[in-house]
Parts: structure tokens; C-alpha cells; sequence
């Protein structure tokens, strides 16, 4: 999943050592390689550019902290998604007293039958919907679908099985689509 | 009680990614042959991944990598250059020394208050590391961290918080509503301020006002929580029954 | 329920609660009338179900010598100090039950009592809950009013979760704290503490020479006519509004209120008024020299005083292109105090 810009484990590796010696030219290589991405995660996450901005910076510096346990066996992008999602779900887990009303009865949201076989293509509010998705299913539903990661990667940046990431993936869609039909 | 369809539905999930197994495949599509609502269903899946991939992307604004890279001077790392860090001017100094002591404070007090009640406030995963104000003798850090600080205090006080919503599941009679409600009412405006202070500091982060009004809102948080622990410890001086009463309480959960 | 239960459960409410983001309250022009207060709605567990009262009064005469010490305590119900002759003090408690019959009303009545500790110069008199009556009873209905009348050089220390306090005419140290009531102070020379979470503290004719701290969270702190030698002063979204006033040194804040000093400043004293949305108003009477610095982010800062004006920045000083100003700093007179004005997006006026 790593951008263009750093190609391969060897480019990584290569990379994260200069990282290490604190070369501030390698880490502005290493964000302009991942800020964008994980910038959009961020905003689908916490649902405003605001808190984004927040997050990433923070994951940018914690990564920077923590570099010395990088070892290298999963991918670069990898290891920075789950820094930047862990801080991020802290985030929401500590926020969610105070914005309880956004996701309020979300869990209540009921896979019916499918009575209405209209395709929701044309009706798609999808931005919208994703805020309103419970935290854990909306950060699988936004690393795959948004962000195209495969069902390995996203089990590595939730730190989940991937059966649990594929189903996580699928309730979120079905909530999704449930909530684009309303 | 699962229905035939539902008993698709992941399947149907997979069959949309392309990530369904072979083998499956047939059976899937067996199903799909003679069920409208399934194949509404795979459309809508379909046209849900589609539109994911096709989301308008955002690029993160210019000025947050210089955020990150003061950050990272911080923390440690040379420009390469040689460039000094900005140097610091006298009024930061006391903001770095008061950011410390409002992580020490809101750290230690509340947590303090927390354990006391044999309950310990959850601490996430992946938390910050205290902030590096205290006790630490590279001066130029202990400037340059201000900022930092202050988001170390205040992700601090929302651990705190984290640690209080525990106690607060454990004991569930809810009394005196209308003082909660005034409590929460003033944290709330409180919080705009440190949101509006936020924001100010973003669009002019060299504003001395804007920092002393962030500063001043975390810190007026922080002492009328702490004020309201005082006052209830002073009120359970008198009455010793009922903290035994609680202590009990929470005991049992 | 018991006053720490109370307090308790308060506290989790607050935590439980989801805490929405509110946007602020827009400033007011400063020179806008105050909107009237709304009423207070009636407090929890003291006015309903009052179809039926059943009352039991009660008085101790407690002697504990012209200087001596009383330490009162209520749960629900008003509190009245004022000073008196000799040296004993009498506290009357006026204990109520109520309730939709007689018999609950008696009910009531009987789950409280007065618990009076007595020594040589002090006392202790708190109404306490039967605890083992009231085990898994939700509501009670049961409150108490104090009347007390107290030699004037009484230290006095109250200590209330629902109900107004009063003072009156008192010269030994006062320190009065509720959570949720009124605390309202005339005519007394010490007072040292005057706080309430939802409520307003009003002080009138104090000339404590020592330091007062008063404070509310959801109501406002006004006095008129104030003399102490440190005041430190503060709610969140009430307003803190001082007339006729002289203190040494000043630490006053609101964060949405607005903030309002008019009177004398001393040499030497050192003054700071602060509000986040909330405008500040300044009027020194006394002719005496202060160094100011006013600062508002996004609010105007004006003077009426004529003020010798350092530049804090080269684009923006007095005589600048707009008359509208962020900051002032400035000096009046022979600038021997200090005043910082500071508001978030308010205004700051400094008055003749």
C-alpha cells in the first residue's frame, strides 16, 4: 500500500535509518509519502478537518517516538494507518461522552429485509452516512473501501483478525446502505 | 433466527469486494438467480464500494507539516542545517512551567481522586507520554514543548474525565439534577472557549492572546473540576456514613 | 439522600453527561443593560409534594463565649445568621416534612434530626438523615431552615447544598459555601469566603481587611460598597459586577460573563480582570496612577481615561488607522499600579 514515493521494503528500511538518525529531510520525505493519506483517514474518522489535522500531527510525532520499534515485518504505511487509528479511537473513545448524541441509537439500526430492491447509487449522501457509523466499523469501512486497503492490512492496523475485519467491513456497509435507503 | 438470505449477506459482501472464493462463487450465485432483494442487495454493495473509491480526497494543508516539524525539533531532531530552534521569549516560560503544572495537577489530583475510590481511570492503548516539562533540565525542550504541553494537558484531563465516566457507570443513582446540569452547562462553555482559543491559535499562532485565552480556558476547567472535588470532600467530612455508603457501593461493581 | 451521596452523584451526572459543544454567548455591548434574571425553578426534594407540613422547631442556646467558633451544616433548606447580644448563641432549626398526607409529611419529618456538638468555645450543629431509615429510599421530602443569632465576633462557618445563606451585621470571620442557593452577605467586616456552584453571591457594605474569595459557577458575584486588602473573585458564565470598591490587589474572571470594576485602585496594587466572551469594564475613580495593559483578541479596547501610550507594535498604536483597537498598553498618572484587562472576544472599556 505504500505510495509511489517510497518503493519497496528495501526504500522503507532505508528511509525509517535515516528517520532514526534524525534527519528532518527523511522525515519530511517520509510525510509527504503518507500525510495525504492519512490525513483523509483522519478527516473520515473524526468527521472534521479540525481534530484531523490534530491527529495526523500527533501520529506524525508519536511515529517519530516510536520509530526505534519499527522492525520492519509489517509495511511502513501499515504500521503508520495503525498508529494514526489507535490514536484516533482514543480520540473518539474519550470524545464519545461528550458527542454521544452523534451516534446516538446508531447500534439500533436494524439489518432488515430487503423490501425496497432500488439501487441506492443515485441517492448516495455516502460522507454523510460514514460519520454516522459506530467508531470501529466506520475506521474498517474508511481503510477499506475509502482507502483501499485489503481485508490483511486492515486486520493489521485494527490489530484484529481479519474475519473480524471483514465482518466489521460488512455491518458497516450494511448499516450504510440501511442508512442511504432512509 | 437467521433467514436463507441472511446467511448470504457476508458472502454477497465478498462477492462485491471480488474476494469470495471459488468454490462459494456458484453457490452465491445460484441464490442470487432466483432472489431480487439479494441482488439489490450485491448492486447496492456495489455501488457502495464504487462511490467509497470515488470520494473527494482532501490534501492536508500546508501549514500542518510545519507544525509537525516544531514538533520535531522538540523532540530532537536537527534541521540538518544547523538552524537554531526559534528562541524562546520570556512569557513562554511560564506558560511551559504552568502547562507542566496543569498535566501535574490534572494527572495527579484527579487520579488521585479516582484511585482513591478504588476505581482507576483507563488509559488508552496508545496514550501520550507525560508531558516533558517537569523535572527536565534541557531548557530549550521545555520551551519549545509549550504546545505540545498543553495538548498533553489536555488529552490528560480527558483521560481524567475516561477515569471519572468509570466511577460514574459504577454508581448509578443520579441525584440533584439541576446542579449536574448547571456543571455541565459551565464545562460546556468552558470547552467553547478552548475551542474558539483553539482556533484563534491556528489562524495566528504567534498571537500572545490567543495562547493566554487556551491557557487560561484549560485552566479554568481544571479548577472548577477540582473545586467541585474539594467541595465534595469537605461535604463528606460530614457525613461519614454515606462515604461508606459509596466506598461500598463501589466496591460491589 | 446523604449530602455526600448528593455531591457524588453530582459529580457523575456531570461525567456521565454528554457534553455537547455549546457555541458561546455572543458578547453584549458593555454598555447594554443587564436582561433580568429568570426565575430560579423551584430547588429539587423542598417545595414539591407540599400539600401537607409538618414541622418541629427546635432552639439551642449554645455558649461559647463572645470569640467563639460555629460550624453549621444543612442539606436543604435556608440559612439565616445575624448578630446578636451576649455571648451565646442561638441557633433555631425549623425542621420540615411534607408530603400528600399527614402521616407521609410525618414520615418526612422523621428522617431528619439535628445533631449539635458542643464545646467550651465552639459548636458544631448539622441536620443529618437517619441513614438507617432512609436505606434504599430514593426521595425524601425533608428540609431544615436556620435561624441564628450570634454574638458579632462569632467566627461562622456554613456549609449548604441546597438553600440560600444569609449574613448580617457579623465582625468574626464568615466563610459560607453552598452548592446550590444564594449567598448573601451585608453590613459584616470578615468575610473570608462567599461561594455557591448555582446561585449569586451578593456582598454589601463588607470592609474585611483581609482577603475575600467569592465565587460562583452558573451565578453572578456583585457587591457594592467592598473594601478588602486582596479579592479574588470568579464564576463561569455569570458576570462579576463591583461598585463603590477598594482592594489592594484584584483577581476577578468570568469566562462568559462580563467583568465590571468600578472604584478605587490603590499604589503599589495590582489589579487583573478577565473574561473569555465577556466584556470588561474598568473605571479607577480615585485619580491614582496605574500602568495598564488591555488586551482583547477579537474585541475592541477603548479608554476614556487619557492614557500615555507605549506602542506595543509599530502598526498599531493609539492614533492608528482605525479607532478601533485590539490592545492598549498605556499609562495614567504616575503609573504606580498595575491593571491587566484582558478579554477573548469582548470589549474593554477603561472609564473615568
Amino acid at each position: 500500500m505504500g505510495p509511489s514515493k517510497v518503493q519497496g521494503r528495501e526504500a522503507e528500511a532505508a528511509l525509517v535509518e535515516r528517520c532514526r538518525r534524525g534527519e528532518m529531510g527523511a522525515f519530511e520525505e517520509l510525510y509527504g509519502a503518507y500525510a495525504g493519506r492519512l490525513y483523509n483517514v483522519a478527516c473520515r474518522l473524526l468527521g472534521n478537518p479540525a481534530d484531523a489535522e490534530d491527529l495526523v500531527q500527533e501520529a506524525f510525532l508519536q511515529a517519530h517516538r516510536k520509530l526505534d520499534t519499527f522492525r520492519g515485518n509489517a509495511a511502513l504505511g501499515t504500521w503508520l494507518h495503525r498508529l494514526l487509528v489507535n490514536l484516533g479511537l482514543d480520540y473518539l473513545r474519550s470524545r464519545a461522552g461528550r458527542t454521544a448524541h452523534a451516534t446516538a441509537g446508531m447500534e439500533d439500526v436494524n439489518v432488515v429485509p430487503f423490501t425496497r430492491p432500488e439501487t441506492v447509487a443515485e441517492r448516495i449522501d455516502l460522507e454523510h452516512a460514514i460519520a454516522r457509523l459506530p467508531d470501529g466499523s466506520r475506521a474498517a469501512f474508511v481503510l477499506h473501501d475509502v482507502e483501499g486497503l485489503d481485508h490483511k492490512e486492515v486486520a493489521a492496523v485494527l490489530g484484529v483478525s481479519e474475519g473480524t475485519s471483514k465482518s466489521q467491513l460488512h455491518k458497516a456497509r450494511l448499516k450504510l446502505r440501511e442508512m442511504l435507503r432512509q | 433466527m437467521t433467514t436463507p438470505c441472511e446467511a448470504f449477506s457476508a458472502s454477497i459482501g465478498e462477492l462485491a469486494d471480488g474476494t469470495l472464493a471459488p468454490a462459494e462463487r456458484g453457490r452465491v450465485e445460484a441464490h442470487l438467480d432466483h432472489c431480487a432483494s439479494c441482488r439489490a442487495l450485491l448492486a447496492d454493495l456495489e455501488a457502495i464500494h464504487r462511490e467509497a473509491r470515488q470520494l473527494p480526497r482532501a490534501e492536508p494543508p500546508a501549514a500542518l507539516w510545519t507544525r509537525i516539524a516544531e514538533g520535531l525539533r522538540t523532540q530532537g531532531v536537527s534541521d540538518g542545517g544547523g538552524a537554531n530552534p526559534a528562541h524562546p521569549g520570556n512569557t513562554k516560560w511560564w506558560l511551559a512551567a504552568a502547562a507542566a503544572v496543569v498535566v501535574l495537577i490534572i494527572g495527579g489530583v484527579l487520579a488521585s481522586q479516582i484511585t482513591r475510590r478504588g476505581v482507576t481511570p483507563e488509559t488508552p492503548s496508545s496514550s501520550t507520554p507525560p508531558a516533558n516539562a517537569s523535572g527536565n533540565a534541557d531548557a530549550t525542550g521545555l520551551v519549545e514543548s509549550v504546545e505540545a504541553d498543553l495538548e498533553a494537558a489536555e488529552k490528560h484531563y480527558e483521560r481524567a474525565i475516561a477515569g471519572l465516566e468509570k466511577i460514574a457507570s459504577a454508581d448509578e443513582r443520579s441525584l440533584d439534577p439541576q446542579v449536574a446540569a448547571t456543571l455541565k452547562k459551565n464545562l460546556e462553555i468552558i470547552d467553547s472557549a478552548i475551542a474558539e482559543s483553539r482556533t484563534a491559535l491556528r489562524s495566528e499562532p504567534q498571537s500572545a492572546p490567543a495562547r493566554e485565552s487556551l491557557f487560561e480556558a484549560l485552566r479554568r476547567k481544571m479548577s472548577l473540576l477540582q473545586d467541585t472535588i474539594a467541595l465534595m470532600n469537605e461535604m463528606r467530612k460530614g457525613n461519614q456514613a454515606g462515604t461508606a455508603q459509596i466506598l461500598e457501593g463501589l466496591q460491589k461493581s | 439522600m446523604t449530602r455526600a451521596t448528593a455531591l457524588f452523584a453530582l459529580l457523575l451526572t456531570v461525567a456521565t453527561s454528554a457534553w455537547a459543544q455549546t457555541p458561546p454567548t455572543p458578547p453584549r455591548p458593555p454598555d447594554a443593560p443587564q436582561p433580568p434574571r429568570p426565575p430560579r425553578p423551584p430547588r429539587e426534594g423542598r417545595d414539591r409534594d407540599s400539600r401537607h407540613e409538618v414541622t418541629d422547631h427546635q432552639v439551642h442556646k449554645l455558649a461559647i463565649g463572645r470569640n467563639g467558633v460555629l460550624d453549621l451544616a444543612n442539606i436543604s433548606g435556608d440559612v439565616v445568621i445575624q448578630s446578636g447580644g451576649g455571648d451565646e448563641a442561638v441557633v433555631e432549626v425549623t425542621l420540615r416534612g411534607h408530603g400528600e398526607t399527614p402521616e407521609a409529611a410525618k414520615e418526612q419529618l422523621g428522617l431528619i434530626y439535628v445533631d449539635v456538638t458542643k464545646g467550651a468555645s465552639r459548636a458544631e450543629v448539622r441536620v443529618r438523615y437517619k441513614e438507617h431509615e432512609r436505606r434504599g429510599r430514593r426521595n425524601y421530602n425533608a428540609s431544615a431552615d436556620y435561624r441564628v443569632t450570634a454574638p458579632p465576633d462569632t467566627r461562622v462557618t456554613v456549609h449548604s447544598v441546597s438553600g440560600d445563606v444569609q449574613a448580617s451585621r457579623m465582625k468574626g470571620e464568615l466563610s459560607i459555601e453552598s452548592v446550590s442557593g444564594d449567598v448573601t452577605i451585608d453590613s459584616s467586616t470578615r468575610v473570608s469566603t462567599a461561594k455557591t456552584v448555582s446561585g449569586d453571591v451578593d456582598l454589601t457594605g463588607i470592609a474585611s481587611e483581609g482577603s475575600l474569595a467569592a465565587s460562583s459557577v452558573s451565578g453572578d458575584v456583585s457587591a457594592r460598597g467592598l473594601k478588602a486588602s486582596r479579592l479574588e473573585l470568579s464564576t463561569v458564565s455569570g458576570s462579576v459586577e463591583l461598585h463603590d470598591v477598594a482592594c489592594d490587589t484584584a483577581e476577578i474572571q468570568s469566562m462568559s460573563g462580563d467583568v465590571q470594576y468600578i472604584g478605587a485602585i490603590g499604589r503599589q496594587g495590582r489589579y487583573e480582570l478577565q473574561s473569555h466572551s465577556g466584556n470588561i469594564i474598568f473605571a479607577p475613580g480615585s485619580g491614582v496612577g496605574f500602568d495598564v495593559e488591555a488586551t482583547s483578541f477579537s474585541g475592541d479596547v477603548r479608554s476614556e481615561l487619557e492614557l500615555k501610550l507605549r506602542a506595543s507594535d509599530p502598526d498599531e498604536t493609539w492614533q492608528g488607522r482605525r479607532n478601533r483597537k485590539r490592545s492598549i498598553r498605556g499609562t495614567f498618572g504616575d503609573g504606580s499600579a498595575v491593571v491587566e484587562l484582558t478579554t477573548f472576544s469582548g470589549d474593554i472599556i477603561i472609564r473615568k
